[in-house]
């Protein structure tokens, strides 16, 4: 047993958090009230090489590695979560398949310059009806020619609005549930696509699209990976993202937390601070309790993804903990700060609007349970 | 044991529900909510009814309803908007202690005024260093000639901006005596010169607004003074249970439509080719829900109850508060989740009472300060 991280980790650790708290925490608060992202940290993120965590060097990469990767979600949120979101989304969805299942050629053209920050991926599987049960994609993808014309809608579209390329989830046969999806690599000037952006009630830096297609034409050397195994490709990496998210929301319960902790000792009530009173304290010491506990349920489901061992219930445990965690620590950690932790002017209500997230996407708390309890037997 | 309601409480339920199908349609709200406008027109309809004065006695121009009856408005206004009840209690509270503690020349002159909602009236205590210990607050007010002289800060103020409004203000007027009883109360119009309200951005409760009013050197006749000089704790504490009783009424109605709005969604809803509601995960969750509703609901009744036969009832309002306000907050953290993504978007109406709950385990006071009181009732000396 060791439950140190190595030199490297740790170096790249404190780099990851100088840049988090320089770059991004002065600029949390602003482009949440803007509801925009501030752009050009891609390039930046890209040029210290923080866009290509998960890959190999020959793509400009710094990897692979899942706890590096994790290491960054969580200093990243820490400043900021809906600007972390962007670097999120792109370190794993935004980019994943073209590096799992794309040509070479397809990764030339767009994974290097996403890793780079240059190019912006977005992720499109979930439609309107189709959330939890991603086997009933209804978009289809009709084949004529050397194309695929795409007809339907996707929602809840990560990074859509600014995505330079979108990898997009249709049915290439249908009827046939898990069999019949194919992913696709669409470039937003594409005849009959269309966008528009969602307001959310948090990560509000972060954009999240809505897409329109109207037989739009999709060359057939943008398919990724084979035709009708969309589904098996798409599931087969699930596990980063979900420890990924469960890193992240170590980040942000640590912001609030952190936070709280300071607000506990400074502001005074009843003659003396309020972090003196037991109904305070215990709550800080809950928190801080589950904030390690989260932890190393998610960096041990990091380290042994790095191993390559089979890790589908320990990300989903950590992905399911850390997600939970971080609602009830933004909860209490408002709380704590009674009537300023609702005022837009402290960085609270922020944390609890962002920390709502955290059990939705890439797989709900529900989705989670359900994979852990089909991993015991059931 | 009686758990019914009399005919004419009946028919006061249904008259609320009628007016506000008619009059407050989610469309409505969530035009108000997105200007951030206070429900003048709103109120000016209640008036015309006569609604401003239900509860205020007869002998000031109103129709004397009873605790039960309040909740049962409380409940049923709340159903519609969480912030349009709350702000319905906020003039009258602080009329109904206006009438126990103020001069027959205030009465006359405020009361009839603020039930044909030409003014509105908000209360003024909480402080930047003075928030649950409430009677730390240092706003002053000094005697000049005929005028008092204010100086001070407050924060945190709910719907204080609205026009023609009257704050019921509360100041240090001895700061030579133990605290709780050097407090006063003073009624100073908004607009009074040297009052300057400033917003402050909240996460919720956007139609009432909350603010920071700072007084510089504000001057209000003498007789503004409400009752006794430094009598003010005393005014500030009677009338608690009513009032808080009231508001624990308006979490009620609002955590039951958010119930519905999760039920109703997880009926129509299909993945894995069925309803998401026959999943026993989300079954038994909105089965919980339902049992937390009514659970906070029952403990409101009886307290209400309780209130109208004159038995005392701070122990059992209080835990109606601490139940109502942690439920509100916890079933709108649910409701979220049951419907996924659609609930974190702004364009469906959960993610309001996400956001309006929240507030609730803070306001009116905390639910740690409702904690004290109750263990303090039974009997522990809890500090």
């Amino acid at each position: 047993m060791d439950f140190e991280l190595s030199e490297e980790h740790k170096i790249f650790q404190r780099t990851a958090a100088q840049f988090a708290q320089k770059e991004i925490a002065p600029l949390g608060e602003e482009y949440d009230e803007k509801e925009e992202y501030p752009r050009w940290i891609f390039p930046r993120s890209g040029e210290l090489g923080f866009l290509g965590i998960p890959y190999p060097e020959q793509y400009g990469g710094t990897g692979p590695d899942t706890i590096a990767l994790s290491l960054f979600a969580e200093e990243t949120t820490k400043a900021d979560a809906g600007i972390a979101m962007g670097l999120v989304v792109q370190n794993t969805v935004g980019t994943s398949p073209i590096y799992n299942f794309g040509s070479e050629e397809l990764k030339q053209r767009y994974l290097v310059p996403a890793i780079r920050g240059e190019a912006i991926g977005a992720f499109a599987l979930t439609e309107p009806n189709v959330g939890s049960d991603v086997s009933a994609v209804e978009m289809s993808a009709r084949e004529e020619g050397e194309s695929y014309i795409l007809n339907g809608a996707k929602t809840f579209v990560s990074s859509g609005m600014m995505a330079d390329y979108a990898i997009v989830a249709a049915r290439t046969e249908k009827g046939k549930g898990h069999e019949g999806i194919t992913i696709f690599l669409v470039e937003p000037q594409s005849s009959g696509f269309t966008r528009k952006g969602l307001k959310k009630l948090g990560i509000r830096a972060q954009d999240i699209a809505e897409f329109t297609f109207e037989d739009c034409h999709v060359p057939k050397e943008n398919v990724l990976g084979e035709v009708g195994k969309g589904f098996y490709h798409l599931m087969s990496t699930v596990q980063k993202t979900r420890i990924v998210v469960g890193a992240s929301s170590v980040g942000l319960a640590r912001a609030a937390f952190e936070t709280a902790l300071r607000y506990a000792k400074e502001r005074r009530q009843f003659g003396q601070p309020i972090g003196k009173f037991q109904g305070i304290q215990f709550k800080l010491a809950d928190m801080a309790t589950e904030i390690e506990l989260a932890s190393l349920a998610v960096y041990k489901a990091a380290w042994r993804n790095d191993k390559g061992e089979q890790c589908i219930k320990e990300a989903s445990m950590a992905k399911l903990y850390a997600s939970e965690m971080v609602n009830r620590v933004a909860y209490q950690a408002l709380q704590i700060h009674g009537g300023y932790g609702y005022m837009r002017e402290y960085p609270l209500e922020r944390y609890y609007r962002d920390a709502r997230i955290m059990e939705i996407f890439e797989g709900t708390s529900e989705i989670q349970r359900l994979i852990i309890s089909r991993q015991l037997g059931l | 044991m009686n758990f019914g309601f009399t005919e004419e409480q009946n028919i006061l339920r249904k008259s609320v529900k009628d007016f506000m199908e008619k009059e407050c349609p989610p469309e409505y709200v969530r035009e108000l909510e997105e200007k951030e406008e206070y429900p003048y027109e709103l109120y000016g309809k209640m008036a015309k009814l006569g609604w401003l004065g239900l509860p205020i006695p007869e002998e000031y121009g109103g129709s004397g309803l009873g605790p039960v009856d309040l909740v049962i408005m409380g409940e049923e206004m709340s159903r519609f908007s969480f912030e349009i009840a709350a702000g319905f209690g906020v003039s009258i509270f602080c009329g109904l202690n206006i009438i126990e503690h103020g001069s027959e020349e205030q009465k006359k002159f405020y009361i009839p005024k603020m039930i044909k909602n030409e003014i509105r009236l908000s209360i003024g205590i909480t402080e930047p260093n003075a928030g649950s210990d409430a009677a730390a607050l240092t706003t002053s007010a000094v005697l000049d000639g005929d005028s008092w002289v204010i100086n001070g800060q407050k924060t945190f103020q709910t719907a204080a901006d609205a026009k023609n409004n009257i704050i019921c203000l509360y100041v240090r007027t001895d700061k030579n005596v133990p605290k709780h009883k050097g407090i006063s109360q003073i009624l100073v119009p908004n607009d009074t010169p040297g009052v300057e309200i400033r917003r402050i951005k909240t996460l919720g409760r956007k139609m009432l607004h909350t603010s920071e009013i700072f007084f510089e050197d504000v001057r209000v006749p003498r007789e503004n003074l409400v009752g006794e000089l430094n009598g003010g704790w005393k005014m500030l504490l009677s009338g608690l249970e009513l009032e808080r009783l009231y508001v624990c009424s308006t979490y009620i109605g609002s955590s039951q439509t958010l119930v519905n709005l999760a039920l109703e969604h997880a009926k129509q809803r299909v993945q894995f080719g069925r309803p998401i509601g026959t999943f026993q995960a989300i079954g038994h969750m909105l089965a919980d829900m339902q049992t937390e509703v009514d659970a906070a609901r029952l403990l409101v009744y009886r307290a209400a109850w309780m209130h109208d036969q004159g038995m005392p009832c701070m122990k059992e309002v209080s835990m109606a508060k601490l139940y109502g306000s942690e439920a509100y907050a916890r079933l709108s953290n649910q409701g979220m989740q049951i419907m996924g993504g659609y609930g974190y978007s702004m364009e469906y109406d959960m993610q309001r009472h996400f956001r309006d709950s929240r507030i609730l385990t803070v306001s009116a006071g905390s639910s740690q300060m409702q904690r004290t009181v109750i263990a303090r009732q039974m009997g522990l000396r809890v500090e």
